[in-house]
């Protein structure tokens, strides 16, 4: 009995399992890098560079090899995954938190609050977000807090238009409008009546905010433009590959790859909660 | 029709203006832009001339007066390392960034439409399935791992295209799928979303209990009212593909007005990437205005009184 219950539980949540998966995977590598890794990820072997992974005849312990200045592309990879996941996790924390209370703001306010949001989301729709980045990076210069930075100051604005779309649809209900009668403060109803009602779409748009946030700062670390360049990360291990292609393919496919399985991971589970919560909402 | 092709036409200027903006903020973020604006090794004397003749020893409106001035005159500055006006550096390559989009662009809804149209009316099949699961492959990928597996593959192992440069028709093809592939995933998606909310209305419904054929119900009625969100999501994917441009063309050392902004980065030549970010961001607010204008030859109930 029990066991085709769970069965059926599997069975409806089919995508949720390859995403929690594949995330748990990551996760448990940025969390216990320092374990995992079988050598100092920055630790630079010269008579050791370039050399295939172990399997393909490369030298024992370096399961992936190593990278153009002989440091272990396993190791280095494991250690990547801490930067991909708090740039991932912070910025859209960031970007969530500032463009729901725009959002909310403008839903909720209308006239001239409404306005001056959705002309800067125009605005802001209008440039190319990697572009904008581009140009903000090379100003700034590389570094972990400034792509936080970056990546927040260029993602809030999915959410602004999500959240305020919720809000458009949800303050007309009876249940707000009766609130609005018994005389709560526009506070209270925004906490208590509004939010909660509001959030499953954006937690579905976080998750897959998630992903695409880490595709973002590959881009720009491969670029040369991410964190700084002695830290690895899934980028710029890939950059640092990029001139070997033919000789060491290993050097940049290796993080390529875990970025594709990470982000494959959140857009599985960014769908399962979108089937879950709203299948409607297009992102 | 006049108003709102004026309307949205102001639109557009405003926004130009916006970011010729945010490009002189962009410059400005970081404090003093002399280090940005000084070749490396310069004497404090040269850097005090340079000062000068740039204006940076005036106050910050009037810099800003002045460069919108200039800039609305199509001058928006001298590259330091080529010693040329930076906009007929970065439009000298646009036409090849140009044509690569294009073809990423053609090779998106080759793979999109087709894929998206089948998934959408054979819902749930087995081809449904593995076409959903490539979409969802594809939207995962980056860019970059996405060019170097195809340069391996095709480029160094079958030896099929050449790996960089822009000779030929040929140059173009790894190049083209590999920022194409970017975005086909999502547009895949896209299509499918959309046809199948068409194929759920009522004329729909109306149109297959005339007894219409199948085909013609597809054809003539559904894909026709898919296709107006699909152009929007064209349009909004121009602009990823132009982003997506920077990585491509580093990658494949394509000569386009991307890679000659990455090099400017490297060189510290900045006003050429200022440039590039407004000659970029204006082709974007033009392709949108031409997208916009498109949807009333598509849509005849749309007027815009």
């Amino acid at each position: 009995m029990k066991v085709t219950k769970l069965r059926k539980v599997i069975a409806r949540n089919k995508k949720a399992i390859p995403g929690l998966v594949l995330l748990s995977i990551v996760m448990v590598a940025a969390v216990f890098a320092p374990l995992l890794a079988p050598h100092d990820p920055n630790e630079q072997n010269t008579s050791l560079r370039l050399r295939p992974p172990a399997a393909l005849g490369g030298p024992d312990g370096f399961v992936l090899g190593t990278d153009p200045l002989g440091r272990d592309v396993l190791s280095r990879v494991i250690y990547g995954a801490r930067v991909s996941l708090l740039v991932g996790l912070v910025s859209v924390a960031i970007a969530g938190v500032v463009g729901v209370v725009l959002g909310v703001i403008a839903g909720y306010y209308g006239r001239v609050a409404d306005a001056i949001v959705m002309r800067l989301v125009d605005f802001q729709m209008a440039i190319p977000f990697l572009l904008l980045a581009l140009g903000v990076m090379a100003v700034l210069g590389p570094s972990l807090r400034n792509v936080i930075i970056v990546l927040a100051l260029t993602g809030w604005v999915v959410y602004a238009r999500v959240a305020r779309a919720q809000v458009l649809a949800i303050k007309q209900k009876e249940f707000v409008q009766s609130a609005v009668a018994a005389g709560a403060s526009d506070l209270r109803i925004l906490v208590r009546y509004i939010l909660p009602n509001i959030l499953p779409p954006l937690v579905v748009v976080a998750t897959v905010e998630v992903g695409r946030t880490i595709l973002a700062e590959a881009s720009l670390s491969f670029l040369g433009l991410g964190v700084e360049p002695s830290t690895p990360t899934w980028g710029s291990i890939a950059a640092d590959g990029r001139d070997y292609v033919s000789l060491a393919w290993w050097v940049s496919t290796v993080p390529g790859f875990a970025i594709l399985l990470t982000v494959l991971g959140t857009n599985f589970l960014g769908d399962w909660l979108r089937e879950k919560f709203d299948p409607t909402l297009r992102i | 029709m006049a108003t709102y092709l004026a309307a949205r036409l102001g639109h557009g200027v405003l926004v130009t203006l916006a970011v010729l903006s945010v490009a002189f903020v962009l410059l400005h973020l970081a404090g003093d832009p002399t280090y940005l604006l000084v070749p490396v090794g310069a004497s404090p004397e040269e850097i005090q001339n340079i000062r000068h003749q740039l204006g940076l020893d005036q106050p910050l409106w009037k810099q800003y007066v002045n460069y919108m001035k200039r800039a609305l005159r199509g001058d928006l500055g001298t590259s330091l390392r080529y010693n040329q006006p930076v906009l007929g550096l970065v439009l000298e390559r646009f036409p090849a960034t140009m044509k690569l989009t294009a073809v990423a662009l053609a090779v998106m809804l080759i793979v999109a439409v087709p894929l998206g149209v089948v998934s959408a009316v054979k819902r749930n099949s087995a081809f449904d399935q593995i076409a959903t699961g490539l979409a969802l492959l594809g939207q995962s990928m980056p860019t970059f791992w996405f060019g170097i597996v195809l340069i391996l593959v095709f480029g160094v192992s079958l030896r099929w295209f050449p790996t960089s440069g822009s000779e030929g028709w040929r140059a173009l093809v790894l190049p083209g799928v590999t920022l194409g592939g970017y975005t086909a995933g999502l547009t895949t998606r896209m299509v499918r979303s959309c046809l199948i909310e068409v194929l759920g209305q009522d004329y729909i419904r109306t149109a297959r209990a005339k007894g219409l054929a199948e085909r013609m119900v597809l054809y003539k009625h559904a894909l026709r009212n898919a296709a107006l969100p699909v152009v929007t999501i064209v349009g909004y994917q121009l602009s990823t593909l132009i982003g997506g441009a920077l990585v491509t063309e580093q990658i494949f050392g394509y000569p386009g007005m991307a890679r000659l902004a990455v090099q400017a980065i490297n060189n510290r030549d900045f006003p050429v990437v200022q440039a590039f970010v407004v000659v970029a961001a204006v082709t974007v607010l033009v392709i949108n205005l031409v997208v916009d204008l498109m949807y009333v030859l598509l849509d005849p109930r749309i007027t815009y009184e």
